[in-house]
């Protein structure tokens, strides 16, 4: 079909977009505020679904296949048909955006918080209208001071235009949202480490059953998804689930933000369809490796994910797919690492980055990580021994899904375990030559971290 | 009684409860799984993730999954594997990661020998260390009294701030930082404020909170010697293990009793022992009895020989009028000897009257059966407690402990409508948030308990009167036409919610119309509801008892007045500190009238000192004692050392004058006095067994050099003619005794200590609670239950007596008198406990309470002394404004109250305005 024809077949929805999440970001500075939002067609997606049940609204999510865009891919739908339904359902009911962007790597959630504001609270009332909920939180990292600011005015242009409060543009459906801005811990990121952090508790999280949707802040049924994951929600109740999933190149549906750092020409962030080829995003989008490097491996998915190799370069980003090749989706960002980097060193900062960052609850994950990291300094240092390889190896099957309390210390390991895997070489010529074979470049800035660190 | 399911064990059947977890089930079975953060009363959270095993979906799946067994229901046909390799690797890289930050220094922890940690680290197979990085530091806090704080041997399970702040209510200690650097300890260091803090050091796995008195005279667990007891610092009745070693006590531990404490104590009956290693305990016969009569008093040390003949002198004199006093805190077979010896009608409880009175009133009622007198664990499964005029957490703490434990039920039940057991502590706390069991508390000041309350009133006594006849009213006549407070009927309506609700009272009130409308309330309540029980504490271990042997009207007030008139020519005063009870300078010309004191006692005591003959009492270390705590419970707390010096029990320093020459005969006596104490013949003859059980652990190396220092011979140990305990290492090791279990020579000796093969600290207990093999053999005995004592009430066939004649006056008008209130502490209402030094530090200084509004009205500031008067008494103690307090009350220290008795009087210190005072007495 080309354009013409697509454009007159739709010509009361105007053209269905094929980069929904970012078809409201423009040139202009100020394309965050409601009267731009608005002008581009935002909130009309709330209107189509303020004219249909809660139950026909969470029909058509489940059949868009959208999956949490956090990371683990869960169905949406799914996750949400387990709230409590009905006038005897406990009360009231909260959905949560978890904005509490801080993976190693990461940084989609940010442009979509900075510029595209009301896409998630269009996304947030959507859920809320549909779950039948009361209160809506956007849990953001307080460092993303540009984004709180805008989410502070676009909740002031809602109240102030009868998109929130009470009897919301006259369908009688009332719905409050608080910004919450985290005190800065990856935890936090976890679901309900984040609605213990909302409740003024410790972020730990919670034991399993009961889940979110049953028992969540308050101990009341609770709705926790990611940004990018409620920015989908206007556009599928807009232009449908069947076009939702057109969007795929492969088995997933819809569009996702990718992105790529690392020694690449063009680091940034795409929206893609979901299914875009690993290759292609690197060498199309990011422009390939910068001059005089080469790709030695990369995280297909942020700090928390296996390293895949250039072989991998086919694999659709789709979240089985990657698990194919034992490595995951994540938050869709790729850290590319170079032949000139210490794939020992990388690692060793993830790691330490990880032990920082855990709650300290549970005990593979409070002392484990530590543990490898202590024994990667050695190797990276020059003063490994072979066996601490094996340690390492022990370490990550130690923190292995299951063993832990929560996802972070499985998470951590990931590229650790992956390393080994492929760079093996690297780990053993570190102990075989008492000293790291690559740059003193690569080395030294691991040492100055580490003394800026004490 | 509870379902069960089999589950397999390495594919091996095996039967256990449906409502444990996988991890008690399996600990029950005996085997032998690791786990650090689990614990009985507090459930499971999965944080130390030391008791992985493997589940398989079923018989085909080979491949299984770990799964903390903490953390998994039992369910029928449940397959799982500890043998398997991938979870035996998981527990032991545990354990090692547990470690690498543990220091070595077992040999200078207090906990060695006696630590989890130790244990788990075996079973786990940790034995080489690997880690080779640095570990972490921390700086300790000084946390009062009680406990050392060593924060470098923390491991991380959570389970101190778990109990310190969720079980108990406490908010000073908390966990701070993450990841491997958190921190258990307080915001800056100080005094631990709550009264359960000293289970800190049984709940700790291992050496971060350590028992401090127990650190002043230190002695590793296998060279203690232990022997079950009962603690005697409140009316409560906690079972405990006494430790001692060369005469002197060092430790207490809990005894698990799942009626009554379960796992955990209170600070005051933990630290409460040291009276018994005092400076000024009696261990001499002392004499200052001259022939003639008041002249020359000298202190002379007599032997045993004669002392006798001196007492037997004095009781033979002609003209003889002989007196005695029998003690709350002495056991029963003391008060029953002394009874035997002066008689019925001589014989006086050594309690105020107000307290008798009440006393007397508990029992006609309990013997009518018409209220169900209920243990701490029943009130800890009821659903709605009404707390009426007792702050118990400072008169009977423990039962504070569990009434904080009945408002989680709500939670529970809630958490259950969502499949959540009610173990799975953490969930059960996300699903509850503010859902609480409804407690209402009546008191004239706001208790430690109002943050769990769902009513908290302060009311002056008329007040709280007027409220709870309101309530009877509502009860009596639903629906009638009666003016009552909207309150009144709130909390009317909490109680007819509720399927078993409590009324828990005491009679530290001393106000028997506040205690008459509580049982009344109770009757009414048991009339609609079967399951609804009463709680009433009272003022000391034996006060139930001693006033089941004293007759009415024969207490202290009668018995001063009896003084008065005609003193007698012998007076006896056993355990009974009268100075506590009555004002100095009229007592000691009253007891100068009196021809000849004799004093039994443990410690110096102000009445000690008025004596002619003192003789040194047994201390509740030294002596089998039978004890009647506040539920009506008989129980059996036995010496676990030879009396010290010349110390002898009272039964024994009375035996030659009583002519109750052996137990049996003193048996038959209590028995002739009240057929209710019939069951404590069973108590004598319960724990006969084909072996004797030992004190001490196991065969320790220490033995033979214990006197080297004075005689390189080696002693015989003391033999303990009246129990089938060793004072030595001679027998079946106590903790042994269950191994026998099964064998045709059963013991039925109480345990000694807490053990099981591989599990040496106190966690062993989780081996031997509820194991299913056990169950049926407990249940054959349920008449004699050692373990459990014996409610005396509950297995009485009695004839429906007449409903107490407690005569409520009609209800007061408001009065425009202020009513002066004793004012209770933990640490200052036990006589005992007030001679340990660690208690000390944390006694209070002696103040008048009362609110802003009263203190406006009296004119005075906070600070400022205020004069307390009656007849023949007065106090002038500074005033501290709390304005939690009720109206139209003060509240000055107990020990004060009791002293002033009846008619007093507040008189601000500069102003002569005068406001007649209602004592309640």
């Amino acid at each position: 079909m080309n354009s013409e024809q697509s454009k007159e077949k739709s010509s009361k929805q105007s053209t269905t977009p094929t980069k929904p999440l970012t078809r409201f970001i423009t040139d202009d500075a100020n394309c965050w505020q409601l009267k731009t939002y608005q002008g581009l067609g935002g909130y009309d997606g709330l209107k189509h679904t303020l004219t249909l049940s809660g139950a026909t609204v969470l029909d058509e999510i489940k059949a868009s296949n959208l999956r949490g865009r956090g990371g683990a891919g869960f169905p949406t739908g799914l996750k949400w048909s387990f709230v409590p339904q009905g006038d005897d359902a406990p009360r009231p009911k909260y959905m949560i955006v978890n904005a509490d962007e801080m993976e190693p790597g990461a940084f989609k959630d940010r442009l979509l918080l900075e510029k595209t504001p009301h896409q998630i609270i269009e996304g947030l009332i959507i859920g809320g209208y549909t779950l039948d909920a009361d209160i809506g939180y956007i849990f953001i990292r307080g460092d993303y001071y540009t984004a709180i600011q805008h989410i502070e005015i676009a909740l002031k242009e809602c109240y102030d235009n009868n998109l929130l409060g009470k009897d919301i543009l006259g369908s009688g459906f009332n719905f409050e949202i608080h910004i919450h801005t985290s005190a800065g811990r990856y935890i936090c990121g976890e679901e309900t480490a984040l609605i213990n952090s909302l409740e003024g508790k410790r972020a730990t999280p919670r034991a399993k059953p009961p889940f979110p949707q049953v028992a969540g802040l308050w101990g009341k049924p609770t709705i926790v998804n990611n940004v990018e994951t409620f920015c989908n929600l206007p556009h599928i109740l807009n232009f449908g689930a069947d076009w939702f999933k057109s969007l795929g190149r492969f088995k997933d549906s819809g569009t996702k933000i990718f992105g790529v750092s690392g020694r690449v020409k063009k680091p940034g962030l795409w929206e893609l369809p979901m299914g875009t080829p690993i290759g292609e995003i690197i060498e199309n989008y990011a422009g390939g490796m910068s001059e005089g490097y080469k790709l030695k491996g990369y995280l297909p998915g942020g700090g928390s994910t296996d390293f895949l190799l250039a072989k991998h370069f086919d694999t659709p980003m789709d979240y089985d797919e990657i698990g194919k090749q034992r490595s995951r989706m994540g938050t869709g960002t790729i850290i590319v690492l170079d032949d000139k980097y210490c794939p020992v060193a990388m690692v060793l900062n993830l790691v330490k980055f990880f032990a920082q960052e855990s709650c300290g609850w549970c005990t593979p994950c409070r002392e484990g990580l530590p543990w490898a990291a202590v024994l990667l300094e050695k190797i990276e240092q020059g003063k490994g021994e072979l066996t601490d390889i094996k340690q390492l190896e022990d370490l990550c099957q130690f923190a292995a899904p299951g063993n832990t309390f929560c996802a972070l210390a499985p998470g951590a390991v990931e590229p650790l375990q992956s390393a080994l895997n492929y760079f093996r070489d690297d780990f053993e010529q570190h102990i075989t030559q008492k000293s790291c074979p690559y740059c003193v470049q690569s080395c030294d800035q691991g040492h100055l971290e580490e003394k800026h660190d004490k | 009684m509870t379902n069960k399911v089999t589950i397999f064990i390495e594919d091996l059947p095996y039967q256990v409860p449906d409502e444990f977890n996988l991890l008690q089930a399996c600990l029950s079975l005996k085997l032998d799984i690791p786990y650090f953060c689990w614990h009985p009363a507090m459930g499971s959270v999965g944080a130390c993730r030391q008791c992985a095993v493997m589940q398989y979906q079923n018989e085909e799946d080979t491949r299984g999954r770990l799964v903390m067994s903490c953390m998994t229901p039992v369910s029928e046909g449940m397959r799982i594997s500890f043998n398997h390799n991938k979870a035996e690797t998981f527990r032991s890289t545990n354990i090692e990661a547990i470690m690498t930050n543990h220091p070595h220094d077992c040999p200078v922890c207090e906990e060695g020998g006696d630590c989890h940690l130790q244990d788990m680290t075996l079973i786990s197979g940790h034995i080489k260390r690997r880690y080779p990085g640095t570990k972490r530091t921390h700086n300790n806090q000084y946390l009062g009294p009680f406990l050392n704080h060593e924060m470098n041997r923390c491991i991380g399970c959570y389970r101190c701030v778990r109990f310190y702040r969720d079980y108990c209510g406490g908010n000073d200690l908390n966990v701070f930082s993450s990841k491997n650097n958190i921190y258990f300890g307080r915001a800056e260091p100080g005094n631990l404020e709550n009264e359960f803090s000293g289970n800190l050091a049984e709940v700790c796995p291992t050496g971060v909170f350590t028992d401090k008195p127990f650190s002043q005279h230190y002695i590793r667990k296998w060279d203690l010697q232990s022997s079950p007891s009962i603690c005697t610092h409140c009316s409560v009745g906690c079972n405990t293990y006494v430790t001692e070693r060369g005469g002197i006590i060092r430790k207490i531990n809990n005894r698990y009793n799942e009626e009554i404490n379960g796992h955990f104590l209170c600070d005051r009956g933990r630290f409460g022992y040291q009276h018994v290693n005092h400076e000024n305990k009696l261990t001499q016969v002392w004499s200052r009895a001259q022939q003639n009569y008041q002249q020359n008093k000298q202190t002379q040390v007599l032997d045993d020989k004669q002392a006798h003949s001196q007492l037997t002198q004095w009781l033979n004199e002609p003209d003889a009028q002989v007196l005695g006093i029998g003690s709350a805190r002495s056991s029963i077979e003391n008060n029953a000897a002394l009874h035997k010896l002066v008689g019925a009608n001589n014989f006086y409880a050594g309690i105020a009257s107000n307290e008798l009175n009440q006393l007397k009133l508990l029992i006609k009622t309990y013997k009518s059966n018409q209220v169900s007198l209920v243990s701490l664990n029943d009130i800890e499964q009821s659903d709605a407690v009404l707390l009426v005029g007792e702050d118990v957490t400072q008169t009977a703490p423990r039962v504070a402990l569990s009434i904080r434990q009945m408002t989680k039920n709500s939670g529970i039940a809630k958490s259950a409508k969502l499949g959540i057991k009610p173990w799975q502590d953490e969930a059960v706390r996300n699903i509850s948030q503010d859902e609480k069991s409804p407690l209402i508390i009546i008191n004239t000041c706001e208790t430690k308990l109002a943050d769990v309350a769902k009513h908290n009133l302060s009311l002056a006594p008329n007040n709280q009167l007027e409220l709870l006849l309101e309530i009877e009213a509502y009860l009596t006549n639903k629906g009638a036409e009666i003016r009552c407070s909207d309150i009144a009927i709130a909390i009317a309506n909490e109680l007819l919610a509720a399927s078993n609700p409590i009324v828990v009272t005491g009679t530290h009130s001393f106000d028997i119309t506040l205690l008459s409308a509580c049982l009344r309330l109770s009757i009414l309540l048991k009339n609609q509801k079967e399951n609804s029980g009463f709680y009433c504490a009272t003022s000391a271990i034996n006060a139930l008892g001693l006033s089941l042997l004293a007759q009415s009207d024969h207490d202290l007030d009668s018995l001063i007045e009896n003084i008065k008139s005609s003193p007698p020519s012998l007076l006896i005063i056993m355990e009974t500190d009268l100075y506590r009870y009555k004002s100095n300078e009229k007592l000691t010309t009253y007891l100068d009238k009196i021809k000849h004191i004799v004093v039994i006692d443990q410690i110096l005591t102000d009445t000690v000192k008025m004596a002619d003959l003192v003789l040194p009492a047994a201390s509740f270390a030294e002596q089998h004692g039978t004890w009647l705590n506040n539920e009506a419970r008989l129980q059996r707390a036995y010496a676990v050392m030879p009396a010290s010096e010349m110390r002898q029990t009272p039964v024994q320093w009375l035996a030659q004058h009583n002519t109750l020459e052996n137990n049996h005969k003193l048996y038959q006596h209590i028995q002739s006095i009240t057929p209710l104490l019939q069951p404590i013949l069973q108590f004598s003859t319960g724990d006969k067994s084909d072996f004797s059980v030992a004190r001490q652990p196991m065969r320790s190396s220490a033995r033979t050099a214990f006197f080297a220092n004075i005689d390189v011979k080696e002693y015989a140990p003391k033999r303990d003619k009246k129990s089938n305990l060793t004072f030595s290492m001679e027998g079946v090791a106590g903790f042994r005794q269950q191994t026998l279990d099964n064998s045709q020579h059963k013991i039925t000796t109480p345990v000694t200590g807490v053990w099981s093969p591989k599990w040496n600290s106190n966690q062993a207990l989780s081996q031997t609670l509820s194991n299913p093999l056990n169950e049926s053999s407990v249940q054959d005995e349920a008449d004699l239950n050692l373990d459990l004592g014996f409610k005396i009430f509950d297995h009485l066939n009695t004839q429906k007596s007449e409903v107490p004649t407690a005569q409520i006056d009609s209800p007061r008008q408001p009065l425009t008198n202020i009513s002066v209130c004793p004012q209770h502490h933990i640490y200052t209402n036990d006589e005992l406990s007030d001679y340990s030094s660690s208690i000390q530090q944390l006694t209070p200084e002696p103040v008048i309470l009362l609110n802003q509004k009263q203190a406006n009205d009296l004119a005075i500031k906070s600070g400022e002394n205020i004069t307390i008067a009656s007849d023949d008494y007065n106090i002038s103690l500074p005033c501290l404004i709390k304005n939690t307090l009720a109206d139209k009350v003060v509240l000055i220290p107990f020990t004060e109250f009791m002293r002033l008795g009846s008619n007093m009087q507040v008189l601000s210190n500069h102003s002569d305005i005068n406001a007649d005072g209602d004592a309640n007495g």
